[in-house]
């Protein structure tokens, strides 16, 4: 797959050139899914496909036009991208659009394993039966809950990338995904909500069969998770430490990334533009992207315009010492792209030395915060508002569950009061973090 | 690719949508341009049903979709996107198949029909020979003859300019403008196994103006949009790149002079139109039906009971004009109708796909949506409104003593299961003694559904529907959606602010 992708990617380039464009670029993605929905021990769907994507950004004398399809065939791609080229006169120019350096591009010298070669061994009926027995072994633990979906899905795709400097190179990754969401009656003590009910669930996600958590341990967590939330109520309006499951910091973590890639800096919608250099976080953090981690969900050789991917530090003792950049955003800002086209890799925030358990006793009166929701994220401001549930933390221990408040402060002053670092880190996506504690959040409730 | 010859003065375009009622677009697009006939359809259902599924339907898709951006003065891009495919569902009971394919050959096409078709394992396969479809002609609520998609580039940028320059000229500390301007023609025909057979042609545009706004440290934000189902007419008939250009600005200035949100429980009155966000929300996903048929809605098992204020009467329909939300027909081939969802605070009904409607033994309501042929449909929302009231607008200010007043909205989310929601207002003010004072940032506004729903105290009689903004997502699936209210007030919420 991967040699016929390239095959035709540097036919595409080649087109592109000869159509008069001067740099040309594509990416070819093709993949093939499996997914099974199971339900009180029936499958609820079941779901196969196989889709290919095509993207081509072609230019000529500073200006610019994209297209992309699902449809590969030559008789479609090629009056397309003709007419790509005919848009181009009416582009501005733009002085900042470039391939990157072609000294920047090429693969990073490491394997990192991240296609498992058994994936076509794992048979269909294994795949439902998966999602069948974690179904049973949940519901087994506890008569009051209900399954409301357990599912198993997997993936395998293959991506090529060429330009006009010559680069051409591709890669395949293998991911497998099982998990359980269950349903419990709750009982609200006043008001019209008579059905109230609580949900959750746990899942577990790898590039390699055998990296798979056990079904015991997801049925475990999915179990306690749902049954913890039960007779939440409203938490006073107040001011506490707020302790963030490894679960809330990778959201956390994900807007703040964001701050720190390069087109919201050029952009000015960055609380963090203009901070490079000073101290921006608590002086414990340590904060990098880590693109050639073993086995991790992020990792890649290269990013998605081809440039070596290479660690990149972020926050060191508290300063901000990076952006992340793409070969665009590094013009703009007249710096190097550091490979991040596409995003992030793997961003890993160094772990400390407690564990969450202990972050837990280092509380008073606080939360213990499991769930966010809402777009209250402007990473432009800094200001940070969200609905939240968790659990109220009452003299270091966990009491009673907590829901429909929500918990505010600007990324600005988060960063600064993150004082307490975790050790466990949880590794079902590219953001590698342990739980923290941030010492001062605002809690609206009654 | 081959040494072809390449001569660009052939200004080919890329393909001639074809033109007419939406059943002659697609017969001309899938059949004559494709080679998909009525036979094919028959071979690939009957592929579809050969392991004893109960139904199948096929949903075939060819969207075009251009857009334009342009930022810091600079048109930066003009990028073409075409996505076609078909999808094949068989079922089996409540159970589901499916596979797609992007290929439209009947090999191609009958091999994901198979696959779809292992859901069901039975040993009695129907016969199903020489179908004569049904050939539905749904009414068109967003007849479009000359689409955005028809404009000319240089035209597009002129539009384009005029927002950006309204933007701009509001006011000197507006310092970065990005315009963009999306089209989508979405033609689809679905054909089922029960001999249903219709075709639509969705067209969709979208125009949004972002605007960063900065005075000395302080940086701010400002977005506004227009669109739906909408053509040519609709940007001839009004100067939107003009008024979109201007409301983002003064959002992103108004915002620099705006403080702190207060924190804890305070009445909150609701702006007119992008305010339905709240019903989108509090009542709107927890019934739809597949959460009920699972019994994990806070509402499953209500019809009947009380689980608002007398004063909500709240509907849910694809057949307003031209509205985002707008649907002829569904994506299971069922026809949209007015679907009263709550009358006076009575809950009165959920709303259903195929499957969900056949587990209450109850008619579609035509709320089957899919994001394209890649996914397979579940109950969703098309336009969501709260009908009209009877009191002034400025009764309702008057009645607030201390509360804040929202305006536009980034957006909301729910927990289905426990009713929970939140939904998150960009332009806000206080109020104190019946009048808008100051204007506040960074909150958050939660609730729980029947709760919040019980406390509607006031209903204007303003009503509006909201620009055609919102997409919604759910289980990884987004769809353009509508909504609608008039001013409310809901006597008692939780304000999040700092």
């Amino acid at each position: 797959m991967i040699d016929q992708y390239k095959q035709l990617a540097s036919n595409i380039v080649e087109y592109g050139k000869k159509l008069g464009a001067d740099q040309v670029s594509t990416s070819l993605v093709n993949a093939v899914s499996f997914q099974v929905e199971v339900r009180d021990g029936q499958i609820e769907s079941l779901k196969e496909s196989g889709s290919a994507g095509m993207y081509v950004t072609l230019c000529r004398d500073q200006q610019r036009s994209t297209i992309s399809s699902n449809d590969l065939r030559l008789e479609t791609l090629r009056p397309l991208m003709r007419s790509a080229m005919q848009s181009l006169p009416f582009m501005g120019k733009d002085p900042f659009y470039s391939l990157p350096d072609p000294k920047l591009q090429g693969r990073a010298e490491v394997t990192l394993k991240f296609s498992d070669p058994d994936f076509p061994i794992h048979q269909s009926e294994k795949k439902v039966a998966m999602a069948i027995e974690l179904e049973e072994k949940t519901l087994a633990l506890e008569s009051s809950l209900r399954s409301e979906q357990a599912y198993y899905s997997d993936l395998v795709s293959h991506t090529v990338h060429a330009d006009s400097n010559g680069f051409l190179d591709g890669y395949s990754k293998t991911l497998y995904s099982v998990g359980i969401s269950v349903v419990t009656e709750d009982k609200a003590t006043s008001g019209l909500n008579t059905g109230r009910k609580q949900t959750d669930g746990w899942f577990s996600s790898a590039r390699f069969w055998e990296k798979l958590e056990s079904l015991e341990s997801i049925a475990d967590k999915a179990c306690q998770r749902t049954l913890r939330k039960l007779g939440a109520i409203k938490p006073p309006t107040c001011e506490v430490p707020v302790v963030f499951s490894a679960e809330m910091a990778r959201s956390f973590l994900a807007s703040c990334s964001s701050a720190m890639m390069g087109d919201h800096v050029f952009r000015k919608q960055s609380f963090l533009m203009d901070k490079l250099g000073e101290l921006v976080a608590n002086p414990q953090i340590q904060l990098s992207d880590q693109p050639l981690l073993l086995g991790m969900l992020g990792s890649r050789y290269f990013d998605s315009e081809g440039v070596i991917a290479k660690p990149l530090t972020l926050i060191e003792d508290g300063k901000l010492v990076n952006y992340m950049l793409s070969t665009y955003a590094g013009n703009k800002l007249k710096m190097e792209s550091t490979g991040h086209a596409g995003g992030i890799s793997n961003l890993v925030l160094e772990p400390g030395k407690y564990t969450e358990e202990e972050l837990i006793s280092s509380v008073d009166n606080g939360l213990y915060l499991t769930s966010m929701s809402g777009q209250g994220v402007n990473v432009t401001t800094g200001d940070y508002s969200r609905g939240a549930q968790g659990l109220w933390i009452r003299d270091g221990k966990l009491a009673e569950p907590v829901s429909e408040f929500t918990i505010a402060s600007t990324f600005q002053q988060m960063l600064h009061n993150l004082d307490l670092i975790g050790c466990e880190v949880d590794t079902r996506n590219p953001i590698l973090t342990p739980p923290f504690r941030i010492n001062k959040m605002s809690i609206s409730g009654t | 690719m081959d040494q072809e010859e390449v001569l660009l003065e052939e200004q080919e375009t890329v393909l001639q949508l074809p033109t007419g009622t939406p059943d002659q677009m697609a017969k001309a697009l899938f059949e004559g341009q494709m080679g998909v006939t009525d036979f094919h359809m028959h071979q690939v259902l009957q592929a579809a049903l050969c392991r004893g599924g109960d139904y199948a339907d096929l949903y075939f898709e060819y969207a075009y979709r251009t857009s334009v951006v342009m930022e810091e003065s600079i048109i930066k891009n003009s990028s073409i996107s075409i996505s076609k495919g078909v999808g094949v569902r068989v079922l089996k009971g409540d159970q589901t198949g499916y596979a797609y394919s992007e290929d439209l050959s009947l090999d191609a096409m009958q091999r994901a029909a198979r696959t779809a078709a292992s859901i069901a394992t039975s040993a009695t396969v129907k016969e199903h020979e020489g179908y004569r479809f049904n050939r539905l002609k749904p009414s068109n609520y967003y007849p479009v003859t000359r689409t955005v998609t028809d404009l000319p580039l240089a035209d597009k940028i002129t539009k384009i300019q005029d927002a950006e320059r309204a933007a701009h000229n509001y006011d000197p500390r507006i310092k970065r403008v990005t315009v963009s301007m999306v089209d989508t023609v979405d033609i689809v025909r679905i054909v089922t196994s029960d001999r249903r057979f219709v075709s639509d042609v969705r067209p969709m545009f979208r125009m949004n103006v972002h605007c960063v706004a900065q005075e000395d440290k302080n940086v701010q934000t400002g977005s506004a949009g227009v669109g739906g189902r909408v053509g040519l007419p609709f940007l001839e008939a009004e100067d939107h790149p003009n008024q979109i250009g201007k409301k983002a600005a003064t959002e992103a200035i108004l915002l620099l002079g705006a403080e702190q949100a207060p924190s804890g429980s305070m009445p909150v009155i609701l702006g007119p139109a992008q305010s339905g966000i709240l019903l989108h929300e509090a009542v709107g996903h927890p019934l739809e039906a597949d959460f009920n048929r699972k019994g994990s809605s806070a509402y499953s098992g209500r019809i009947g009971e009380q689980v608002a204020s007398p004063l909500c009467t709240i509907y849910d329909t694809g057949t307003i004009d031209h509205d985002r939300g707008a649907l002829n027909c569904d994506d299971e081939g069922f026809l949209p109708s007015q679907n009263l969802l709550i009358e006076n605070g009575i809950l009165r009904g959920y709303m259903h796909d195929r499957i969900s409607a056949a587990h209450y033994d109850l008619v579609p309501t035509g709320n089957g949506r899919r994001e394209s042929y890649a996914h397979y449909p579940m109950p969703r929302m098309t336009t969501t409104y709260l009908a009209n009231g009877e009191t002034d607008p400025e009764e309702i200010l008057e009645a607030v003593d201390q509360g804040i007043y929202c305006v536009s909205f980034s957006g909301g989310q729910v927990d289905i299961s426990n009713g929970d929601f939140v939904f998150v207002p960009t332009v806000a003010y206080l109020v104190e003694k019946g009048k808008i004072t100051k204007p506040i940032k960074n909150l958050t506004l939660i609730g729980n559904g029947p709760d919040a729903m019980s406390r509607v105290s006031l209903v204007g009689n303003d009503f509006a529907f909201s620009e055609g903004i919102w997409t919604c997502g759910k289980d990884g699936q987004s769809v353009p959606v509508g909504v609608g209210l008039p001013t409310v007030l809901i006597s008692e919420m939780t304000v999040g602010g700092m």
